[in-house]
């Protein structure tokens, strides 16, 4: 499977956040003649236990984050950070733990957006808001380069691709996300298990500066 | 009547299985025969018009044969006729069909015991259309007949002879006929051309052999015969050193890549057998020789295993007359694919470059690759693959190998000009790593402008440039 970065926006000192910086990262890739080719979604679910009885049920995971991708609509991943684990389910999973009430949907962030291609690059663009709001949390960048499926060799490629890509704008920059996939027993060859872990991240991060 | 002839065969072309009709007189129907009959023999009467069975009677007749007596107007009359005659076949033929689908259709209802009155009502509609059709075509035909048009046809026929080959048998569909003669004709010529130009080669080894004898005997042979090997890894100076000599000679010094020989076929079985496979399936068997030869183990193709062309030479030698293509593949970076030619010899002929993830039948020596960057290296190494030849053609593979393993650092390292590793490829928006590596020189020195390259050879692996970075000397 072809690697994929993550970016997200951070403004810079004193610069407020809008779905502007979207449009103008839109209008960047497009001066480049990068060609629109579809809607993405990804959804990405907190959930933790329902702790309803006293006692506490037989060990369970404490918090399960989840993720669902638009283009891969059968399968549900979850990450378990106390376990260092990424786990490929079924998509009725989410059924069946809605039926169970084991565990309880706290939060859910959308990233939603729009697809580009740019050569060898396929570039996903959107915003990240909180579910049944329209609250917008962040502006999200997904880089794919498409020759490559190991994360090491990928890294330097995509990185001067970002500073090309990037060079002269004055409102913020894209910062880029590095989970580290080791710790999850991820190997250099990249698969959707490394997008639903780099996806759960970026929710932990998304909701660390909601508080902040 | 042209018409109509024309368009109930439109009607009737949805129903039946599609039957290939001629539509004019000047296609493959009239190709074979058309040149050669332009004389104006005397002859007899035509027989009877030509009824649906002899469907190239009327075709036999050439247009060209009253065009050096006839004005125009006639030869576009003739034209003409013969068109409506084709289309009355054509509408025979349809009607034919039609007919034998009626009479199925009421067999298939009679078994069922339903009401038959539609069956009947179809066939007498087919019987009327058939008849309506062959009626058109006889009044075609004497028409055309009166106009002169098929006058000597069936002389014609005869007496040309028809490239001295038996008429084919003429089937009651009259269109196999033609394609069946197309064929043999081709067939002959192929079979003649192959016969000269085999002749024409020993002529001219013969000939080369005694005018210059101080020419070294080259290893193209069409005609097949076995070359003489050097068994061993000691090389003479007129004998070729061998591939797997190569092969063996490289393998310790390119830790990184892994060269994997393949005859021809096996090659193409494997590249079309991973077009199934998963990706991850696929990059791993790309790692690890030893489980390359065991999966694809029973693909077919006994193929040489790489090891036993270590291990034992002196049996590696019947295979590798076969070799015929080179798979170079560094792992998570490229795979090149290189053909030789011929089987079993050093000169590298083609070669291309992909991913390593890609998987399909198009990862050939020839092939393109999906992804813009691949396709952008391939052909800067094929050009150095050329450039390589011409300098020196026994060299050419392992230079050309060695210089490839300089590439597994193609995603790592930055262009020693401008000291990015992505860069915009010139007047494209397309940004591509550094793909210019220093094509490397023969240990003997070949050209003074090169003198300052050959010194270092280990400096030149760490210099790499853009396409568009390239320092002006280095063209």
């Amino acid at each position: 499977m072809t690697v994929k970065w993550l970016y997200y926006w951070q403004p810079s000192i004193g610069v407020t956040m809008s779905s502007q910086t979207l449009s103008i990262a839109i209008k960047r890739i497009e001066a480049l003649h990068g060609v629109k080719t579809s809607r993405w979604q990804i959804t990405a679910s907190q959930f933790r236990p329902n702790q309803r009885e006293p006692v506490p049920l037989v060990e369970c995971a404490r918090e399960l984050l989840g993720v669902v991708f638009s283009e891969v609509p059968d399968k549900y991943y979850f990450a378990l950070r106390q376990e260092h684990m990424v786990v490929e389910a079924d998509a009725t999973m989410q059924a069946i733990m809605e039926k169970l009430q084991v565990y309880r949907n706290r939060l859910t962030i959308l990233f939603e957006g729009f697809q580009y291609e740019l050569g060898d690059f396929h570039i996903k663009a959107g915003r990240a808001v909180l579910a049944h709001t329209e609250n917008l949390r962040g502006i999200v960048l997904e880089v794919d380069y498409k020759p490559l499926s190991s994360v090491e060799q990928s890294r330097r490629v995509v990185q001067d691709f970002m500073e090309v890509w990037q060079k002269g704008e004055t409102t913020g920059q894209f910062v880029p996300l590095d989970p580290n996939f080791s710790e999850f027993n991820l190997p250099d060859l990249y698969s959707w298990q490394h997008t639903a872990l780099q996806y759960v991240t970026l929710m932990a991060f998304v909701f660390s500066q909601q508080r902040t | 009547m042209m018409q109509s002839g024309y368009f109930s065969m439109e009607k009737y072309g949805a129903m039946q299985q599609p039957s290939p009709t001629p539509s004019t007189p000047s296609t493959g129907f009239m190709g074979p025969r058309s040149s050669p009959l332009f004389s104006n023999a005397v002859d007899q009467p035509e027989p009877p018009p030509p009824t649906g069975q002899d469907v190239d009677r009327p075709n036999s007749m050439s247009s060209g044969q009253d065009s050096d007596q006839a004005p125009p107007r006639h030869l576009a009359n003739a034209l003409d006729g013969l068109g409506r005659a084709v289309r009355h076949i054509a509408d025979v033929r349809s009607g034919a069909d039609l007919l034998l689908e009626a009479l199925d259709a009421a067999a298939q209802v009679r078994s069922h015991g339903a009401g038959n009155k539609k069956p009947s009502d179809r066939i007498q509609k087919a019987a009327d259309a058939m008849r309506i059709a062959l009626d058109a075509l006889r009044a075609t035909g004497k028409e055309l007949e009166a106009a002169g048009v098929l006058n000597g046809a069936q002389q014609r026929f005869e007496e040309n002879g028809l490239w001295n080959s038996p008429v084919p048998f003429v089937a009651p569909d009259g269109w196999l006929v033609p394609y069946a003669w197309k064929r043999q004709i081709a067939g002959q010529a192929a079979a003649t051309a192959y016969e000269r130009a085999r002749l024409a080669l020993k002529a001219f080894t013969e000939q080369k052999r005694r005018f210059f004898p101080g020419l070294a005997a080259t290893t193209t042979s069409v005609t097949g015969t076995k070359r003489p090997r050097s068994e061993g890894s000691e090389t003479t100076d007129t004998a070729e050193p061998s591939l797997p000599d190569l092969l063996r000679r490289i393998q310790p010094e390119t830790q990184g890549m892994v060269v994997t020989p393949y005859e021809r076929l096996a090659w193409v079985k494997k590249s079309n057998l991973k077009a199934g496979m998963s990706t991850t399936f696929a990059s791993r068997v790309l790692t690890s020789n030893s489980s390359l030869s065991v999966r694809h183990g029973n693909a077919g193709t006994p193929q040489q295993p790489p090891q036993a062309g270590v291990d034992n030479p002196t049996s590696s030698t019947r295979q590798a007359e076969k070799i015929a293509v080179l798979e170079a593949s560094i792992p998570s970076v490229l795979v090149a694919v290189v053909s030789v030619i011929p089987a079993g010899s050093l000169y590298p002929d083609a070669v291309a470059l992909f991913s390593p993830a890609e998987a399909g039948g198009h990862i050939q020596a020839w092939g393109v690759s999906q992804h813009k960057l691949y396709q952008r290296l391939s052909e800067h190494v094929t050009a150095t693959l050329h450039q390589l030849l011409q300098q020196d053609r026994t060299s050419a593979l392992e230079l050309l190998l060695r210089w490839l393993l300089s590439y597994r650092t193609l995603f790592t390292q930055q262009c020693s000009v401008c000291k990015h590793v992505m860069a915009y490829d010139g007047p494209s928006d397309l940004i591509f790593p550094p793909l210019v590596r220093p094509t490397p020189r023969a240990t003997v020195p070949l050209t003074t402008k090169n003198a300052k390259t050959e010194e270092s050879n280990a400096d030149n692996e760490a210099l790499a440039y853009h396409l568009g970075c390239v320092p002006k000397g280095m063209e």
